[in-house]
């Protein structure tokens, strides 16, 4: 993740910024428009649970909000605001390890869910029941298996990333990455022959 | 290139952690190795699961509200933060509008509180005290066997515990009035007083008036009663040469610190009493005691140089060690006590705690002899238990 600002889109973060660090509540409020659905979605690979994402992303924002005066300038808003988010899904472990949730029914969402379109690839082959699985064994794998795991397959960052994002070594990162997907493949050896 | 080798290296390959060279390597060897190839795919697809959206979004509805829900807490924490601002202000203007001297005053009421706090709390255990648990039988006999001589009047119940002043009152008396300070200088047959008691000499006021009129030797071995101004002038003359001596003349209203000139290179302190003796009679006691001192240094054995002491002291009756003697003495007790470890030696030590207590349990040196005797005592206690 690039972190110091490089093309537009970071300077008209850094606008909106020093405007929101002056008390505007409405340029703050764009910023979090804009990328309230990333920070969600980050979230939710790793938690799981969509009540659990809701409070981790409302707090992710409120505390960078709080936090805007230590923003450095220099840098792009966006992975300040996802470090953030990441300390707060750690902040939030023991919240996440209580998952109860399944992702196939809507009991304990308060929200109203959308299917996938016809468009994702992945769709077309996948089944209900293997994505059913996929998500068991998702939820089966320890947290710090599956935030490493996550961070690196669906957010691509690189293991220099990963480990300065969990404060944890490269080695670490790899041995934890190699786990989850030892774990991944047991439970879904069937579905990948 | 082995394929183990290709195995463990695949991950880096999938995690594009490799670098070219290393990549075109694995990717060659792949090309003709089913078996890698197969592992390399696995990896590949179960990577690809962590890309799949296995939950369903969240409808539009969801992000306005996420929005507005966001907004409303930054609301609230704009709320929260001026509302402590105003609250610091309000206590600022507060503390700045009284005047400066009443917040001084404040101040140092504070500090006058927590004075006397710290104080009450350091103080709140009570006065000193000391616990004893020895025979009240064995103690008197130890005690005799020494030469020491307790009161025969009165018994000492030392089975209970003895508070310092109670310590002082039942050992040696010790003269309190100048009156009886002259007395027991002057007169020969003071009944009221054991031999080996201590002997005051006048107090600090007399002391330094007997100093100014050293040139008139007072013959001491008079049996008649004299004054004050008639006590022996000569008895100070030694400490008169000494200039360290003028200033502890009279340090204790009982007892006179005495230091030899002679003796001084040394930095032999002896505290003397007098009793009627003359100059010739001290120096021979300072003498004597000089000869133990340099025999005991010469001896190792711990038992024989309480020996030697205990000797020295018996044929002495009117010398009293000084307080820095007095510890080195307790020390060697002490010493013998925890090396022998027997019933006699420990209740021997005690015993000289007790009789010396009032030096030994004062000063800088206090705590380390508590220290001793507490040690000393739980000794005592473990041999007789058996433990």
């Amino acid at each position: 993740m690039e972190d110091r600002i490089k093309n537009n889109d970071d300077k008209e973060d850094l606008k909106l910024v020093r405007r929101a660090k002056r008390g505007n509540r409405n340029a703050f409020g764009k910023l979090v428009l804009k990328y309230q659905q990333r920070i969600y979605f980050t979230v939710r690979r790793v938690v799981l649970n969509h009540s659990d994402t809701n409070d981790i992303v409302q707090d992710t924002f409120v505390k960078a909000f709080v936090n805007l005066n230590r923003f450095d300038e220099n840098y792009a808003f966006y992975p300040w605001l996802y470090r953030i988010a990441i300390n707060t899904i750690l902040n939030h472990q023991i919240k996440i390890s209580r998952i109860k949730e399944t992702f196939t029914s809507s009991e304990g969402d308060s929200i109203q869910q959308v299917r996938l379109t016809a468009a994702d690839p992945l769709e077309e082959v996948l089944k209900k029941e293997f994505k059913d699985k996929v998500a068991k064994a998702l939820r089966q794998l320890p947290f710090d298996q599956r935030i490493v795991f996550t961070l690196r397959t669906s957010e691509d960052l690189s293991y220099q990333e990963i480990s300065e994002l969990l404060n944890i070594s490269m080695g670490t990162v790899m041995s934890r990455l190699s786990r989850a997907r030892a774990k991944l493949k047991e439970q879904l050896q069937n579905y990948l022959s | 290139m082995r394929c183990q080798e290709i195995q463990d290296r695949l991950e880096k390959l999938v995690d594009h952690e490799l670098s070219a060279h290393e990549t075109i390597e694995l990717e060659a060897h792949l090309s003709h190795c089913d078996e890698c190839s197969q592992t390399f795919e696995n990896l590949k697809a179960i990577d690809a699961i962590g890309k799949m959206e296995i939950f369903l979004k969240p409808q539009p509805e969801y992000w306005r509200a996420l929005h507005q829900n966001i907004i409303a807490k930054i609301g609230k924490e704009i709320s929260l933060s001026k509302k402590i601002i105003t609250i610091l202000e309000s206590i600022k203007e507060n503390i700045l509008s009284v005047k400066l001297s009443y917040r001084l005053a404040g101040l140092a009421a504070t500090a006058v509180m927590l004075f006397f706090i710290i104080h009450l709390a350091f103080f709140r255990n009570g006065k000193f005290e000391l616990p004893v648990t020895i025979d009240e039988r064995d103690a008197v006999k130890i005690t005799e066997q020494k030469g020491f001589q307790l009161e025969t009047e009165q018994e000492i119940n030392l089975k209970d515990k003895l508070s310092y002043e109670e310590v002082q009152s039942k050992g040696t008396r010790i003269p309190e009035t100048v009156e009886d300070q002259e007395k027991s200088i002057f007169s020969a047959e003071s009944a009221q007083f054991k031999p080996e008691v201590k002997i005051v000499v006048p107090e600090r006021r007399q002391l330094n008036e007997i100093i100014a009129r050293s040139d008139q030797p007072i013959n001491m071995k008079s049996t008649e009663k004299t004054t004050a101004e008639e006590a022996p002038a000569s008895v100070f003359q030694e400490s008169i040469k000494s200039k360290k001596m003028t200033k502890r003349i009279g340090i204790e209203p009982t007892v006179a610190t005495y230091e030899s000139n002679k003796y001084q290179q040394e930095n032999l302190k002896v505290m003397t009493v007098v009793n009627k003796s003359s100059e010739q009679e001290i120096e021979t006691s300072l003498n004597e005691y000089y000869r133990i001192l340099q025999q005991a240094q010469k001896t190792d054995s711990i038992a024989a140089k309480i020996k030697l002491w205990e000797d020295y002291l018996k044929t002495n009756p009117t010398i009293e060690l000084s307080k820095k003697a007095k510890y080195e003495q307790a020390l060697l007790y002490y010493q013998l006590a925890t090396e022998k470890k027997t019933k006699e030696k420990i209740m021997q030590a005690m015993a000289y705690y007790l009789e010396n207590a009032k030096f030994l349990f004062s000063g800088a040196d206090s705590i380390i002899i508590e220290q001793q005797f507490m040690e000393l005592k739980a000794l005592f206690k473990k041999i007789k238990t058996g433990n």
